[in-house]
């Protein structure tokens, strides 16, 4: 029998239990983790689109997530624009991978400069 | 040396793999660590409607959030969604700040009837330092 480690979640016992939900760890199957993160603050999107980038630094490209905070102060999910905005014609980004970078691409929406932090994750996973 | 646990796939050695997609777990990265998932509903008989969840975790977290907007609870997909024809239009979003996550629906048109949203979110005890 090949051998494994299991670690349950509480009242699931190890040895038994089937499901992967009810694992913790468990070595048959791959752990989504975190390679990389990163903050990039008070970036000014002085153009339209601007973007921004980060070298990942891997011999492939990356499964990435990133989150961007709006001068409103919200936090939004990628192409989600200003909460307190219309949201139609309103700032707007997107998160786009390569072999070398991750990239923020951020559009005005014809609402002039303004700034933003980002937050970024990248991955063990590759496209 | 640094002690770490690692655990590769199989075929691959924990000691000296160095490519991180052939393993299956190690202790030198963080990964993402659930702290609440849940439903909101938020039913839209306007133009726009919208509902919370409160998380008060202090810090904005990392969170995924997807919408049913159908009738059968069953077809979801991930926030943000657009969906436009020449009838007009329909944007459901998601955002958080250090206490709440927000969801709203903004479309051009108030239906004719009361349409309801089902929000699916995950949050992570990650904070993303924003």
């Amino acid at each position: 029998m090949a051998q494994q480690i299991r670690v349950s979640k509480l009242t699931k016992d190890a040895l038994t239990a089937t499901d992967p939900n009810d694992f913790i760890l468990h070595s048959a199957y791959n752990s989504f983790f975190i390679l990389a993160s990163g903050v990039l603050t008070s970036q000014s999107v002085d153009a339209d689109p601007k973007t921004f980038s980060v070298a990942h630094g891997l011999s492939y490209t990356p499964l990435v997530f990133a989150f961007a905070k709006y001068p409103d102060g919200y936090v939004s999910l990628p192409w989600e624009g200003q909460r307190t905005s219309t949201m139609l014609y309103t700032r707007r980004f997107l998160v786009q991978v390569d072999g070398t970078n991750v990239y923020f691409v951020f559009y005005q929406g014809g609402t002039g400069t303004y700034s933003v932090d980002i937050a970024y994750y990248i991955f063990n996973s590759s496209l | 040396m640094t002690q770490k646990i690692v655990l590769t796939k199989s075929g691959f050695n924990a000691v000296t793999e160095t490519d991180a997609r052939n393993k299956i777990f190690d202790s030198s990265y963080e990964t993402l660590k659930y702290f609440s998932s849940g439903e909101v509903t938020v039913a839209r008989s306007g133009a726009s409607a919208s509902g919370t969840f409160t998380h008060n975790l202090g810090y904005i977290p990392f969170f995924i959030v997807y919408v049913d907007y159908s009738a059968d609870d069953a077809d979801f997909v991930q926030c943000p969604f657009y969906f436009a024809d020449f009838t007009g239009y329909v944007f459901i979003a998601a955002w958080a700040d250090s206490t709440k996550l927000y969801f709203e629906v903004e479309a051009s048109v108030a239906p004719p009837s009361t349409l309801t949203y089902h929000f699916e979110y995950k949050i992570f005890r990650n904070d993303t330092g924003l």
